[in-house]
């Protein structure tokens, strides 16, 4: 799937938030979005995966204009999965039903099949003994595992991911990104937003580089952030790998 | 031994470090035991007093006409049942109103909600009754008296509801907006059975409170239980024995409703 964003603008209660950001997310690799905190990079990736509406520019996917209504944009909803920061899973539901409901709901699978498919992903992710449990008896890192399950249980052409470690203490995160990277190899697409720049350059793909709502550096990821070639990508990458 | 001792007088914490010694089982039998205590306690000093006040009762006079209570009863049992199903709809109505984009529907909601919490139902009665109603063409008082009664019992429910919505988050609805589902979706399967569990003890102390309240249509003379009540008094001039039903007769009513919200707050728990 490719999808490009052109001449994006956001603004927050006028405060530009995105500034007139044109992105190609290539097909069948990843791509990082990186910057300091509130430089747009989670609007970004919101606008990208079609769950906010920018105030100018356009979405193409495929080459196709993804529609402004609502209703329209639900089909590329359908083709695609987010994980977000936090409250990923819904807190009435166990973790199992957490995962067949959308696949009833959405996709109009059997309740059978869709508990199956369920199971199985949960113990793909080392969780089967959590199937029954209520987001608020699993540990952090137990719930971004079952959203990265629930992600990947529709078969989705590109995952979106929105600092999914971010809320997560270090071990945690470790389970979490170890969940990803089997995400990757299976192939999928993702956006991945992120600090973890040691991740992004272990496993590859593109990066982009966000600096006060503008792009400010992108290429391949393990040469961009070897070697930087804007000073603001530099001190970025001295500053979070500072310690 | 000292803390299995102790839990007969202090619920134990359930947290990771207290050892366990009841199971939760044991632990509600004595909590029901606590309350068989203070049910006898209670009954012991009402008849104390009773005793005391050396009153004559004069309970023959008003037995004769316990069909007329029965019969009151069941109109109140009625018209609270009619005005609980058609408050909720209201309610929720409301809330839709209030949480809507559109200017027109936010302001009828506000001024409505507003309205109806800030005067008195007894008023709010009379006025619908005397001057809408008959302005209307329309005769029926348990018509008007469920409407009256449903609307002000909804403003309050709107109030809840709306709270209960927005409890629920943004973070849900955006989840499930990522997952595919349209907003009906959104508010099928996620929204409303988050919001009904959030506002589960909150909506039965107002259906409480609406039972209650059903009294105050006796003013447009509803033959309900209350009504039925005062007419007793005034024919048998005791006053006491007239009225003392009410207490069963009411609590009988409220109690079904604090079990059934327990029973349904138990069938959604899903949080520790």
């Amino acid at each position: 799937m490719r999808i490009e964003a052109k001449d994006i603008c956001v603004e927050y209660q006028s405060q530009k938030v995105l500034d007139h950001v044109d992105v190609e997310i290539l097909e069948n690799t990843i791509t990082w979005i990186i910057g300091a905190s509130g430089s747009g990079k989670s609007t970004l990736m919101r606008i990208l995966a079609g769950l906010e509406l920018p105030a100018c520019g356009k979405l193409l996917v495929d080459g196709k204009l993804l529609s402004q209504n609502e209703k329209e944009r639900i089909p590329f909803r359908k083709s695609i999965s987010v994980v977000f920061q936090q409250s990923n899973l819904f807190n009435h539901l166990t973790a199992v039903d957490n995962i067949a409901l959308p696949l009833e709901v959405v996709h109009g699978w059997e309740k059978k099949e869709a508990a199956d498919k369920a199971l199985s992903l949960l113990r793909e992710f080392d969780l089967d003994s959590h199937g029954q449990k209520y987001p608020s008896q699993l540990s952090g890192g137990q719930q971004q595992r079952v959203a990265i399950a629930r992600a990947l249980s529709t078969d989705p052409r590109i995952i979106f991911l929105d600092e999914p470690t971010s809320a997560l203490d270090q071990e945690r995160s470790v389970e979490v990104l170890d969940a990803i990277q089997k995400l990757h190899m299976q192939g999928i697409p993702m956006v991945f937003v992120t600090h973890e720049l040691r991740f992004a350059k272990s496993i590859g793909g593109n990066v982009i580089f966000l600096k006060d709502g503008k792009v400010n550096e992108s290429g391949p990821s393990q040469k961009t952030l070897q070697s930087p070639e804007t000073s603001d990508l530099k001190n970025f990458i001295r500053f979070v790998d500072k310690y | 031994m000292i803390q299995k001792f102790k839990n007969w007088f202090v619920i134990p914490l359930n947290s990771p470090g207290e050892i366990e010694t009841h199971s939760q089982r044991y632990s509600r039998f004595i909590q029901y035991l606590y309350t068989l205590f203070i049910i006898v306690l209670g009954a012991g000093v009402l008849f104390g007093f009773l005793y005391l006040s050396k009153r004559e009762w004069q309970w023959e006079s008003v037995l004769k006409y316990k069909n007329l209570f029965l019969r009151g009863w069941i109109i109140t049992l009625g018209v609270s049942s009619f005005s609980l199903v058609c408050s909720i709809f209201i309610g929720a109505l409301l809330a839709y109103f209030q949480l809507s984009r559109w200017r027109i529907f936010k302001a009828f909601a506000k001024v409505v909600v507003e309205f109806f919490r800030g005067t008195p139902l007894l008023v709010q009665i009379m006025f619908f009754f005397y001057v809408v109603a008959d302005g209307l063409g329309i005769g029926n008082r348990y018509l008007v008296g469920v409407f009256t009664l449903s609307l002000y019992a909804g403003t309050y429910i709107a109030e809840i509801l709306r709270g209960g919505i927005q409890s629920a988050g943004k973070g849900q609805m955006l989840a499930s907006v990522a997952v595919g589902m349209t907003k009906f979706q959104s508010y099928r399967y996620i929204i409303i059975p988050q919001t009904i569990r959030a506002v589960l003890p909150s909506l039965a102390g107002q259906l409480v409170a609406l039972i209650k309240n059903s009294s105050l249509l006796s003013v447009i003379a509803v033959e309900e239980f209350t009504y039925v009540a005062r007419s007793v008094n005034s024919i048998t001039y005791s006053t006491l024995e007239s009225y003392l039903p009410l207490l069963i007769g009411y609590f009988i009513l409220t109690f079904l409703v604090s079990i059934l919200s327990n029973w349904i707050e138990g069938k959604l728990q899903y949080e520790n």
